[in-house]
């Protein structure tokens, strides 16, 4: 058992009191992210810490792995997974004072900045030099780039850019001897051996904790637009996106949503959807003026070759408001909407593409089996990194979380979820990490490749303090 | 805690969502740096509050306090969280929680003297009557000057009366001074601030008077907006702010103003934009000036930041108000304006704090001020 006040006191001598705390008010905030994980059980930690530089950083992590103390790196706290929760209490450590933009290079197409800065920040500082940083979700106003880069996350502009890892080209990373190590450089081939960026990127923080980060940036697109196309179902949708993708089209949107989350996603829009859409999905391209307009002309035409129709100009728009949210709309977020009767928590596993639609359904029948009719929200399947072929679907599921049955039910049902997944071939996690949500049976998944895994956890964080207990070490 | 229990819906629908994009922008989260002290921090303290998670204390009071009221958190969220945290302060004070210093001396100074600065209510009253407009009995408007500006900026008060007075308009001061009880109400004290608006309805109740016009930004959303919750009922008095009077005026060409070659930035303080509406009234006052050049900081109307003077903060918490001002003066600055104009007392003390503390050469000027010293 660590000494908490001795923990504590050696804390404050490193950064400062104001930026120390052991009160239950201010450990509480750090208690739960975007998951009802974060609400089944108490993840309360210990000591909250919020240092400013990397120095501090190490400082930090030399005195947990001293006193073997478990510590959990928080960014934002936008995570959909229990990834950053303290399942052993423990430290939190905030990352968010590393906060600067260290430069923008037009010239090389790079930004560098620190893990703790938001990536509304990083977007705008891109702009604001005549380039563009292409990985842009709804949390961009809050969410950092440490926690994108640690926990995935998905773009509006993926289909034509990438995930939030293909962006990167360097890394700097503390380890948990507090040892920092800087992984890759500006130029697009820095990695002459073995990529060891893969072993931080996705990994929430279990491996070593991201300081910093050299990320590409691109030329800014001249303009951009949208169009969206209803389908009677998924596999439809998916068979116009393979078209459109045989026909050369590189959108940089690819969203689908079925009805429900349609619904959802217009409901402070309020734009009607008509009748008859089950599947939507809205396109976006960017480019030259002619590169657009063709793009979304032959896309339209793919859409509608498999019985697409496209979708008014006022829905479109709507959607595409309500995806692209920074610091010019965030009123217009549907973040917080109403959802005060029930917490929607997502299946996040992926299958293979081929079966997006019988796992669509199986989830459908497995929600009335749960007795979950009547608030449903619905799947949502997302284009890139391979242009506008899809890449991953997930199901939104509403839960009473003041109900503890309700609770212990939605556990019982991701179980289900996650196992019929494996069972087709799919995998726990794709766009927003593996967390404490998917963890449960990542060795089932990993097999073979489990024991080198948890070799390599042992190698460099020989205490386990990083991010104790979650992604399924310790189970 | 009764109180509390009808912003549960709001607190549990912050829990599941946790989006924080009410924390980047808000002044205490600048400041003070942990996540307890932006809103989403203090909802999750009111979401453990009413689950019996935590006691109020004086931590937990002293994060709530930490507030400017500013409102651009409900902007983000949708949920007018500025309204359960101020509930939470009035809760923490009649529960006797000790408040952080700088906010009980506001209360107990209302308490004591009629008014937060402790000043002598006799001199007040001496400087009302010594304006002419108080010995009118009957006129179209009744102005009422907050304590503030009789207390800390009568030279706002000679701006304002100059411009009404040049426009010929028809309006008599009251001859007693009484705090609108915003202050005190800001920092929890709803007791204080009721009895402050029976005086003040009694007051125009006794002058009969309807049209009641008010400079002060923080008297103006107390009588527009609070007297009916501090009151349980709708003033019979209607109240205007003098940026609606003047925005009119000038809509009337009952003003000649001389032209004046700048560049003019304006800050919405928080109680006459996000809380009011009010956004176009200023901007159209300073556009009517012949040769100003009006231009916009980054954020501003509804996404406007707050310069760190409310709900107590000032008082409160001095430096870190000081501090969030300044960050304010430095958006101005990247305009390339050389004046930076508001419409509230406490905007424009706490801004020109903030700009003497980084040696910034702009100057902070009322709109109203702006004005005078052109018709």
């Amino acid at each position: 058992m660590a000494d908490l006040p001795k923990v504590e006191a050696k804390l404050r001598e490193i950064v400062g009191s104001k930026y120390v705390s052991s009160e239950l008010c201010d450990r509480l905030v750090y208690s739960k992210d975007y998951s009802i994980e974060g609400i089944a059980d108490d993840y309360t930690p210990d000591i909250v810490v919020k240092p400013r530089t990397t120095d501090e950083v190490v400082e930090i992590v030399k005195i947990a792995n001293e006193m073997n103390l478990p510590i959990y790196t928080w960014g934002g706290g936008t995570s959909m997974s229990g990834n950053p929760l303290a399942v052993e209490r423990g430290i939190v450590l905030d990352m968010k004072r590393l906060n600067q933009v260290l430069e923008v290079d037009s010239d090389n197409l790079t930004i560098t900045a620190q893990a703790g800065t938001t990536i509304e920040a990083i977007f705008n500082a891109a702009l604001d030099q005549g380039v563009f940083f292409a990985h842009h979700p709804e949390s961009s106003l809050s969410s950092t780039i440490g926690g994108a880069l640690s926990c995935m996350g998905i773009s509006i502009y993926g289909a034509k850019y990438g995930y939030v890892y293909d962006q990167v080209l360097a890394l700097e990373v503390i380890l948990s001897t507090g040892q920092k190590v800087r992984i890759g450089g500006k130029s697009y081939l820095s990695l002459p051996t073995h990529n060891l960026l893969n072993l931080f990127l996705g990994a929430e923080g279990t491996l070593g904790i991201i300081t910093e980060a050299t990320l590409k940036v691109y030329p800014k697109p001249l303009t951009r637009d949208r169009i969206s196309y209803g389908f009677p179902d998924i596999t439809s949708a998916i068979e116009a996106c393979k078209s459109a993708h045989a026909a050369g089209c590189w959108p940089e949107t690819v969203f689908l949503f079925d009805r429900r989350s349609l619904v959802q996603y217009m409901e402070r829009a309020k734009t009607p959807i008509p009748e008859e859409v089950s599947m939507a999905v809205l396109f976006g391209a960017s480019g030259s003026s002619e590169m657009v307009e063709t793009t979304l002309q032959v896309i339209g035409k793919c859409s509608e070759e498999q019985g697409g129709s496209r979708l008014p100009e006022d829905l479109a728009l709507s959607w595409w408001n309500s995806i692209n949210i920074g610091k010019d709309n965030f009123d217009q977020s549907n973040f917080a909407l109403s959802h005060t009767e029930y917490e929607p928590d997502l299946v996040d596993a992926c299958v293979p593409l081929s079966r997006f639609q019988e796992y669509s359904d199986f989830c459908d029948e497995l929600k009335k089996e749960f007795g979950w009719v009547d608030i449903d929200f619905g799947a949502f399947i997302v284009g890139g990194p391979r242009g506008p072929i899809p890449f991953c679907i997930y199901f939104s599921v509403p839960i009473d979380t003041r109900i503890r049955t309700e609770i212990d039910k939605w556990f019982q049902f991701k179980e289900r979820m996650y196992k019929r997944a494996l069972e087709m071939g799919g995998s726990l996690s794709n766009a927003n990490g593996l967390g404490l949500r998917s963890s449960p049976w990542v060795q089932d998944q990993l097999g073979s490749a489990w024991n080198l895994l948890t070799d390599l956890k042992s190698l460099l964080d020989p205490n386990n303090i990083l991010n104790r207990g979650n992604r399924g070490f310790g189970l | 805690m009764d109180r509390l229990e009808k912003y549960e819906d709001w607190a549990r629908a912050c829990m599941h969502v946790r989006c924080g994009f009410c924390r980047e922008n808000c002044p205490a989260y600048s400041q003070l740096q942990l996540d307890s002290y932006a809103a989403k921090g203090k909802m999750t303290i009111l979401y453990h509050l009413l689950k019996g998670n935590l006691e109020l204390d004086e931590a937990v009071a002293e994060r709530v306090f930490a507030c400017t009221s500013c409102g651009l958190c409900d902007v983000a969220c949708g949920y007018n969280q500025s309204e359960a945290i101020h509930e939470m302060k009035t809760v923490i004070y009649d529960q006797g929680i000790p408040l952080p210093k700088g906010y009980q001396k506001i209360s107990t100074k209302t308490r004591e003297s009629g008014n937060p600065y402790s000043s002598d209510v006799n001199d007040g009253e001496a400087f009302l009557q010594s304006l002419p407009e108080s010995k009118l009995n009957t006129a179209n408007y009744t102005l009422f000057l907050g304590c503030t500006q009789i207390y800390t900026q009568r030279e706002e008060i000679d701006s304002l009366l100059k411009i009404l007075r040049v426009a010929g308009v028809s309006f008599r001061i009251p001859v007693n001074q009484i705090c609108c009880g915003s202050p005190a109400y800001r920092v929890g004290d709803k007791a204080q601030a009721r009895i402050q608006a029976q005086r003040v309805s009694k007051l125009f109740a006794e002058m009969e008077s309807e049209e009641i016009l008010m400079s002060c930004a923080g008297c103006y959303r107390t009588l527009s907006y609070d007297y009916k919750i501090l009151l349980n009922e709708v003033p019979t008095f209607k109240a205007l702010h003098t940026m609606e009077l003047l925005q009119k005026l000038i809509q009337d060409n009952r003003l000649k103003i001389e032209p004046m070659d700048a560049i003019i930035t304006y800050h919405d303080p928080c109680h006459l934009s996000r809380h009011s509406g009010i956004y176009d009234a200023p901007r159209q006052i300073l556009s009517a000036i012949p040769d100003v050049k009006l231009v916009e900081m980054e954020w501003n109307q509804k996404f406007g930041k707050c310069c760190g003077a409310g709900g107590g903060f000032r008082a409160g918490r001095g430096e870190d108000a000081i501090a969030v001002a300044a960050k304010r003066v430095q958006e101005a600055e990247v305009t390339g304006a050389s004046i930076l104009a508001t419409a509230c007392p406490f905007c424009l003390r706490n801004l020109r704090d903030g700009a003497t503390s980084i040696n910034s050469d702009i100057k902070i000027e009322s709109v109203e001020s702006l004005l005078a010293k052109l018709v």
